[in-house]
């Protein structure tokens, strides 16, 4: 209550800036609070959860670097990160628990979306990249072969064009072929996904 | 009274993040999260809440080092992070379920919070921290102390800044109102100030000379 009185008494005293500088000021005290904050003492559990978000940080910038290197591969979006998780030697689990997602293929619920977002964010993916990863898990079902087997029959020779393209072309035809509940979920999915992104690059201005 | 924030010493930590040594991201998790940790409490998150908070800002902000921390920014490691946190928790404080009434001493820091600019981006808000920072450098000892009393803490009246300065509280109140004249002036003429103000009030910074 005592800082409060003081607020009060100051508020009655005004302030002689104007406002914009008031509110410059009171960022500039926030942060100098935040400086303040340095050399607290913490409970010992907190302090292990600090420890296991520094591991986890660590885990996930070691996947982005590997995903940078490695670069696009058309396989379902569980395989990628597996296959990611595998070569770079990290443990894929904490990383879902980490974004609230399921370790059960294939990830294509909406309900995931908000998880999947801040998954493409820690590991660098853009939208497109992502959502392809999870539509090449659907053509996979409703085909039943791996789609990096479909590519290869439709152009044994080699592609053209760069291979995410290419793969980005041959399912939208095998897409045309799906029943309209399932073309509908699809296009749930992508909007969801969209919006989920779209957040999170906003959070992260 | 709360220090005027001190040069960056953060600048091998930040090399260490960038490289994704585990030493350095174990380092930022113990110094960083605490202070994460005890800022949001000091702001009206509740304890539970404020660890979460912390505990998600650092390995949100240990990531984005890498790809967005640039050594070379004005403002230094610490008030990148700071800015960073700083939107995390607003992000929190907006997306959180309203607080029951009859908590308002609970909740008043956070609403305050709130009430700050938000709608800038993470360099706007650094830009305006540095621009402050600079300007603060240009007062005299004694105004650079009676504005810190007066609007970089919990807010002293004239009196007890008398008292702590050891001056009449008539002459804390003279050095606060020409320190805030000093700052205006600094501020206005400030480019990395032009922004928001033409943004919030249609003004246009002054002419600076040289």
């Amino acid at each position: 209550m005592v800082e409060h009185d003081r607020q009060d008494r100051f508020d009655r005293e005004g302030s002689p800036g104007p406002a914009w500088m008031d509110s410059a000021l009171a960022l500039y005290r926030e942060a100098a609070h935040f400086n303040a904050a340095a050399g607290e003492t913490v409970p010992p559990a907190f302090a292990e959860r600090l420890r296991e978000a520094g591991r986890l940080a660590w885990a996930i910038g070691k996947l982005r670097r590997q995903r940078e290197q490695i670069g696009f591969v058309p396989v379902p979006l569980g395989e990628y990160l597996r296959g990611l998780a595998s070569v770079a030697a990290v443990a894929l689990a904490p990383v879902l628990a980490w974004v609230g997602v399921s370790s059960t293929e294939p990830f294509d619920d909406e309900a995931s979306a908000s998880g999947l977002a801040r998954l493409g964010e820690g590991l660098g993916m853009g939208f497109r990249q992502l959502l392809l990863h999870l539509r090449i898990g659907l053509v996979e079902r409703a085909e039943g072969a791996p789609v990096a087997v479909l590519l290869a029959s439709r152009a044994p020779g080699g592609h053209e064009r760069p291979l995410v393209e290419e793969c980005d072309a041959m399912i939208r035809e095998v897409e045309q072929q799906y029943a309209a509940a399932d073309l509908a979920r699809l296009q749930r999915l992508e909007k969801t996904l969209h919006d989920a992104y779209a957040a999170k690059d906003t959070a992260a201005r | 009274m709360t220090p005027v924030m001190a040069d960056d010493d953060f600048k091998d930590l930040a090399e260490g993040l960038a490289k994704l040594d585990p030493g350095a991201i174990q380092r930022f998790a113990d110094v960083f999260g605490r202070r994460f940790c005890v800022y949001f409490l000091k702001r009206g998150l509740r304890p539970s809440e404020a660890e979460d908070l912390a505990v998600n800002c650092v390995t949100d902000i240990a990531l984005k080092v890498p790809h967005y921390y640039r050594p070379q920014q004005a403002g230094g490691f610490e008030r990148w992070v700071f800015v960073l946190a700083y939107r995390a928790l607003i992000g929190w404080i907006r997306a959180r379920p309203p607080m029951p009434v009859g908590t308002p001493e609970e909740i008043a820091p956070a609403d305050k919070i709130v009430k700050l600019r938000t709608e800038e981006d993470s360099p706007q808000l650094l830009a305006v921290i540095e621009a402050v920072h600079e300007a603060l450098q240009q007062l005299s000892p004694s105004e650079e102390a009676v504005v810190e009393l007066r609007d970089l803490s919990v807010p002293h009246d004239y009196e007890e800044i008398g008292r702590l300065l050891g001056i009449p509280p008539g002459t804390a109140r003279v050095y606060h109102h020409r320190a805030l004249k000093q700052l205006r002036g600094i501020l206005e003429g400030d480019p990395r100030i032009h922004r928001r103000l033409r943004l919030k009030t249609g003004c246009k910074p002054r002419e600076r000379n040289g």
